[in-house]
């Protein structure tokens, strides 16, 4: 029986140190060009997934729903957000970078960002950088284990099934929060 | 008993132009006064061009085989009463043959007519282009009749291919085997598509035969349908053909009304219809793809033909096109068989004859039909009457603004699709435009691009900027600013232009420029380096001055010269004033005696 | 099936793109009009390559160019070089001033002196590639594009009027390879095109971050009401981050 809600990670308040590993990881994850080692050996733009937020006495990284009926699919004129198994997946060679995405999705997941081409697009020419939006795949084309939850050496965050125990408070907060937005 | 006789008068466009739409009124105004108890029963015909649109309007009288030329209207009731009625000939109103200082009776005689053999061209000039019964009765939709009544599809296919017809829009490619990639398509539905969008400037055989024998082109396109499984077709043409609309409009509609064509054709399963689809003035849509957007109602745009028309055309359907010419050929070949077509003519891999309108510094303007191999002499000599005013013969432009011009060593180059590329120019469609002495080569050059820069869809870097760019260096040395290098540059953006060019406009328009470079670059470089156009067109570079020693002072460029700056006694040599010359270049022109210079 | 480009052989289906097989096996072809997400333009000509197919070749775009048999190709011989460096110098001459020609020309070894000899406009940035024109269209609303033919062509709204079509998204902008399009954000109006937009304030911070229109747009496409409250994508961000906080310490 399909599940009323998909999959999406959601990061722990309270076991967040905001060392922003997620957001590294993430961006390491998806790099399609130059996978760099460390820090010093990647020369283009970090390009995160999820994003990290900080408010008076919290920090936490803030990601996409992967909300049924997703807003952002539906306003996307170029058909370039689609469903892929339970996973709301943006294809980066589709967007234009109009934005509407942006102004629909209630959670402030997606983010316009300077897309970056490989050497074997550009040969190596400074080409001007055109913007595209990003938002959290669930890491679905990189062999579906999400890289932040991965990584995050606190075990902040986490892959929330809603078919498990809703007696978990991860869950129950994913529930809690998809009602807020059920309405969109 | 009367006497029967048929008045044709020419009501092509050229003629038109001429006056002989009143001419053909007061033909019909003189007829009625003879009333119904004359000796002589007329029928007066208005038919379409008769080939010799220089000396229109023309009138040809059968079965007598008389033929008048530039008839006015002052001249029509001579004519009823001296001609018709008396069998009297008037001398002046014959045609005369320039190279025997003769006149002839039947102009079919003169070395223009008698070295054309007429296929395309085979009704024009003899029928009203908008009876059917005239159009039968020369044979016309014999073939239709025999294709449906005893012929399968693929043996109209193989005739096709036996005849070796190819295309006669230009690119020549072989229209048999054009067909077959459509018809082995198996889809509904697959459109026929006629090209009547005709952009080379001073082309005009397509005009003639959609005008003057419409039905020759409806008749080529729906044997096409019946061979290939067509289902709808469309006959473009360009908006500024008025006459041709009209008349392909009428023969449509009444081939309707006689079932040969729309549902049913002769009362078989085989349907097939024809909308016309006028063009909105561009040159571009001459181009098949661009053509095929502009049907569709887009841009007129063409694309890139990686998967071609014939696969994926008219809405991602099978569609066939074909020139106008192209199409009116069809059906005497299917009527007297391929193997009939392809002995006509003496090159190996151009069959059957070619429509040229031969203009410019030409004595016989007009249209002409050739078979294949007849070489540029023949045609501008033999059958043109050699260059106008008898000047000196310099260049001839072949193909439009996508061919190259040829200098009189290539005069005795046969015509046909292969040969004349070899020398970087091309058949084309069939314009072939004269020039003389006092043609400037970089001029005309510069003209082409004018005309193509303006006629570029735009879509694409190396036509768009390429032509664009060319222009200006050739305007810059047309007027005195050309710079060292300029050639080269020239050569150098032609090299990358006719190969990354989006279409074939793109691709060819660099061919005026190789050619004339090729065969006249002493000129460009006189041009840029001397200041000097020795042709007296470029004004910026033109001086003219009377050699004393040849001037007889006959006083005839004094007289016509607009500017009052020529000076001089009768009988005594005259001069020009420089400072108040404006290079109109009427004195040069005038003189008989070669007296006037470009110094 | 298989085909070589440049001696290499390479994997591809039947009906695939030169350039598409191209980039898969890591090799480079210059490209300038295309975008993966608005595809097919083919009107830079920079991506030119020769297909060799039974001892004949031709001259063709490898973006929209389909493989039908077992071809070879060449993207990189001295004839092509020769042809891409003479396609960026017509663009140069167009765009004397521009930052990315001069980046391509420079690339491409176009020589100065042949720069020099022509009419430059220092103004022009446009290279005409179609881009903004195609990003409209897919859009729906197709306020702008190209317009008049020949060397006459441009992009612009119809009759060059502020377009009541144009929703300022600036995606045009967005696309446009060479930073022709000019968009000015001031005091919460935009002005793209000619025409004057009211921008959106955040509820919560007060940023402007979007046109009314573009707003309207989007949530026309959606079909429902536009909120009361609009936020700017940081502050939803902000927003939900204070929501999860206050439901885990409720949980």
């Amino acid at each position: 029986m399909k599940p009323e809600f998909n999959s999406f990670v959601i990061a722990d308040p309270d076991k967040c140190i905001g060392c922003r590993s997620c957001e590294i990881a993430c961006a390491a994850k998806h790099r399609k060009y130059n996978q760099g080692k460390t820090i010093g050996t990647m020369n283009n733009k970090v390009t995160p997934r999820l994003f990290f937020v900080k408010n008076k006495g919290n920090v936490m990284p803030v990601q996409c729903r992967h909300c049924e009926d997703a807003p952002c699919l539906n306003a996307c004129p170029v058909n370039a957000i689609v469903e892929k198994d339970g996973s709301i997946i943006i294809n980066e060679s589709a967007c234009i970078g109009c934005q509407t995405c942006t102004i629909v999705c209630p959670v402030g997941a997606v983010s316009l960002l300077p897309r970056t081409e490989g050497n074997v697009v550009t040969g190596g020419i400074q080409v001007k950088v055109r913007a595209a939006a990003y938002k959290c795949d669930l890491c679905k084309e990189e062999g579906g284990e999400p890289a932040c939850v991965k990584e995050c050496p606190k075990d902040a965050l986490r892959l929330v099934d809603p078919r498990e125990d809703k007696k978990d408070r991860s869950v129950k907060a994913a529930m809690e929060l998809l009602k807020i937005n059920a309405n969109l | 008993m009367s006497d029967k006789k048929t008045v044709n008068i020419c009501c092509g466009t050229g003629c038109l132009a001429k006056g002989s739409m009143e001419v053909y009124e007061e033909m019909k105004a003189q007829i009625a006064k003879l009333g119904a108890n004359a000796e002589v029963n007329v029928k007066l015909k208005a038919t379409g061009c008769d080939g010799l649109c220089e000396k229109g309007p023309v009138l040809k009288i059968y079965p007598d085989d008389i033929a008048y030329f530039k008839v006015k209207v002052e001249d029509v009731e001579d004519v009823v009463k001296k001609t018709l009625m008396n069998g009297e000939i008037i001398e002046k109103l014959l045609y005369f043959e320039t190279a025997t200082k003769q006149r002839l009776r039947n102009h079919k005689e003169s070395e223009f007519c008698k070295r054309q053999y007429k296929i395309a061209l085979r009704n024009v000039g003899e029928i009203d282009p908008i009876s059917l019964e005239d159009y039968v009765e020369r044979g016309g939709y014999k073939a239709l009749k025999k294709a449906i009544g005893s012929m399968k599809p693929e043996d109209v296919l193989e005739e096709i291919s036996k005849s070796g017809l190819r295309g006669r829009g230009g690119a020549g490619f072989p229209t048999g085997r054009k067909w077959k990639t459509a018809a082995d398509i198996d889809t509904s539905p697959i459109y026929v598509v006629c090209n009547g969008d005709e952009g080379d400037p001073g082309a005009f055989m397509d005009r003639s035969i959609m005008e003057g024998d419409p039905n020759s082109v409806i008749e080529g396109m729906t044997l096409c349908a019946y061979a290939v499984g067509g289902t709808n077709g469309f006959a473009y043409i360009r908006d500024e053909y008025g006459l041709a609309v009209e008349n392909m409009q009428k023969a449509i509609n009444k081939a309707k009304e006689e079932n040969l064509l729309g549902n049913n054709i002769l009362g078989t399963d085989f349907s097939f219809d024809i909308q016309i689809v006028r063009g909105g003035g561009a040159f571009v849509c001459g181009e098949s793809t661009a053509l095929m957007s502009s049907i569709e109602g887009m841009v007129g745009e063409p694309r890139a033909k990686y998967i071609h028309t014939t696969e994926k055309g008219l809405w991602g359907q099978p569609t066939v096109l074909n020139n106008v010419e192209t199409w009116a050929n069809v059906p005497i070949i299917i009527e007297k068989g391929g193997d009939w077509y392809h002995a006509i003519g003496t090159m190996e891999k151009s069959k059957g004859t070619k429509v040229f309108s031969l203009v410019g510094k030409v004595k016989n303007t007009g249209l002409v039909e050739v078979p294949m191999g007849t070489t540029l002499r023949e045609i501008i000599y033999d059958i043109g009457g050699g260059v106008l005013n008898d000047r000196k013969f310099k260049a001839v432009q072949i193909g439009g603004p996508s061919g190259g011009c040829l200098p009189a060593e290539y005069l005795d180059l046969p015509v046909d699709y292969d040969t004349l590329v070899k020398a970087d120019s091309m058949m084309g469609s069939g314009g072939m435009i004269v020039m003389d002495d006092r043609t400037c080569m970089v001029d005309v050059t510069r003209y082409y691009l004018s005309f193509l820069a303006e006629e570029s869809c735009g879509k694409c870097v190396p036509c768009r900027e390429g032509v664009k760019r060319m222009l200006e260096i050739l305007t810059d040395i047309c007027d005195g600013n050309g710079k060292e290098g300029d050639i080269e540059e020239l050569l150098e953006i032609c090299s990358m232009t006719s190969k990354a060019s989006l279409c074939s406009l793109g691709k060819s328009a660099p061919n005026p420029v190789k050619a004339a470079i090729r065969y006249f670059r002493d000129e460009f470089e006189e041009h840029i380096n001397n200041k000097r156009c020795r042709a007296g067109v470029c004004k910026e570079l033109t001086t003219f001055g009377i050699d004393e020693d040849k001037c007889i002072g006959c006083d005839m460029c004094k007289k016509n010269c607009p500017a009052d700056c020529i000076t001089g006694e009768i009988k005594k040599p005259h001069a020009i004033d420089a400072d108040k010359c404006v290079r109109c270049g009427n004195c040069m022109n005038i003189c008989k005696f070669n007296a006037v210079k470009v110094l | 099936m298989k085909i070589t480009i440049d001696g290499k052989a390479c994997e591809a289906e039947k009906g695939e793109f030169i350039l598409q097989i191209a980039r898969r096996n890591n090799i480079y072809i210059p490209t300038l009009c295309h975008s993966d997400a608005l595809p097919g333009l083919a009107s830079c000509r920079l991506c030119i390559v020769k297909v060799i197919d039974r001892g004949r070749a031709k001259i063709v775009t490898s973006c929209i160019f389909p493989v039908s048999k077992e071809v070879e190709v060449v993207t990189n011989d001295d004839e092509i070089k020769r042809m891409r460096k003479n396609i960026v110098m017509l663009l140069k001459v167009r765009c004397p001033e521009n930052k990315e020609v001069d980046e391509l020309a420079k690339v491409f070894g176009v020589e100065e002196k042949r720069v020099k000899r022509f009419k430059l406009d220092p103004e022009e940035n446009c290279v005409l590639c179609g881009l903004c024109a195609k990003a409209c269209k897919e859009l729906g609303t197709g306020a702008i594009s190209t317009v008049n033919r020949g060397m006459y062509k441009e992009v612009a709204t119809p009759y060059h009027e502020p377009s009541p079509e144009c929703i300022g998204c600036a995606s045009c902008a967005n696309v446009c390879p060479t930073n022709a399009i000019k968009v000015v954000d001031k005091d919460g109006e935009r002005k793209i095109w000619g025409k004057k937009f009211k921008m959106v304030k955040c509820d919560l911070c007060g940023e402007y971050f979007a046109t009314e229109e573009h707003v309207k747009y989007a949530y026309d496409r959606l079909g429902v009401e536009k909120p009361e409250k609009l936020m700017c994508s940081s502050c939803k961000k902000k927003v939900t981050a204070k929501d999860i906080k206050s439901i885990f310490e409720n949980a």
